[in-house]
């Protein structure tokens, strides 16, 4: 693809996203849903026995994890279609995805040690799943660091593609390391083999949780593609702009 | 395992701050795409690429 494609492709969706809202009928859903989801968790749910209160930040941890695999494997998704079919569409939505992901990853990394401090008796400790999600959340720093940085937009996209996919091959290793090492995070409640080992009460808040959380996370990753289309176009009005001058 | 007499331990002060601050992030996030947004927008009216907006 060369790069008058990628210009030509930016300036014929403009006048769309420009009419179109940055936040649609979905991401009202999402907050309706988050909201839902914060009064079922805080007023409806019981507290756990042996942690208290502090059991219920489970609620809102695992669904922002699952939103950020999900986020990342958007990511990994996208970037090999388009290094397969060279489709700018598809390099904006891997962006949008891992910036989403990020900001997932950045509440499963700050409420876990809240959750930790009570229960474990530290807010950290160098455990292999606490460590390679610590090692997710620099990789996806660093694939946005790294679209911020290359100037050409066909060498950015390629790069980041393959910093994509790299990134996202640590999820299946994140998810199986409370079973591949030995390790002081909880084992899977919801997401194993056997039946969830939980009251119905609280799985139920739980899965009311995660379906909020991955519908705040489609309309976000939605959002920001919007944005993207709105950003894109500008840089090719000004660089027009600027070749006309 | 047995459970302590006075019921389960007080580890509210953890769950409060970390749904608020889950609440600030989210919602952090969405006003900061907001804002670039608009901010896109505005340069965009400025620099004429809202003109066929207006015209459509």
């Amino acid at each position: 693809m060369t790069s008058a494609s990628f210009g030509g492709e930016a300036s014929a969706p403009l006048s769309v996203s420009q009419r179109a809202p940055l936040f649609d009928w979905l991401f009202v859903v999402a907050v309706i849903g988050m909201a839902m989801a914060y009064v079922r968790a805080i007023f409806f749910t019981p507290i756990e026995a042996l942690q208290g209160a502090a059991q219920k930040i489970y609620y809102l941890h695992v669904p922002a994890a699952l939103s950020a695999y999900i986020s990342l494997g958007v990511v990994a998704l996208t970037s090999i279609v388009y290094l397969w079919l060279g489709d700018e569409r598809a390099d904006r939505l891997a962006e949008s995805a891992g910036e989403v992901g990020l900001l997932f990853l950045t509440a499963v990394l700050t409420t876990g040690p809240l959750w930790g401090k009570p229960i474990w008796g530290t807010w950290w400790t160098w455990d292999a799943r606490l460590t390679l999600t610590l090692f997710l959340w620099f990789l996806t720093a660093g694939y946005l660091v790294l679209r911020g940085a290359v100037e050409d937009r066909a060498m950015r996209a390629r790069y980041s593609a393959v910093l994509g996919i790299l990134a996202a091959l640590l999820i299946p290793f994140i998810h199986l390391s409370v079973y591949l090492f030995n390790t002081l995070h909880p084992m899977p409640i919801v997401l194993k083999p056997e039946k969830p080992s939980m009251p119905t009460e609280m799985l139920v808040t739980f899965l009311g949780f995660f379906a909020a959380c991955t519908v705040l996370c489609i309309a976000l990753i939605r959002a920001r593609y919007r944005y993207g289309v709105e950003r894109d176009a500008l840089r090719e009005l000004e660089s027009a702009g600027g070749e006309g001058y | 395992m047995v459970l302590p007499p006075s019921g389960p331990p007080d580890t509210s002060a953890y769950y409060h701050v970390a749904y608020a601050w889950a609440a600030v992030l989210y919602a952090g996030y969405a006003i900061l795409l907001w804002s670039r947004s608009r901010r896109v927008r505005e340069r965009l009216r400025v620099t004429g690429g809202g003109q066929s907006d207006r015209d459509a």
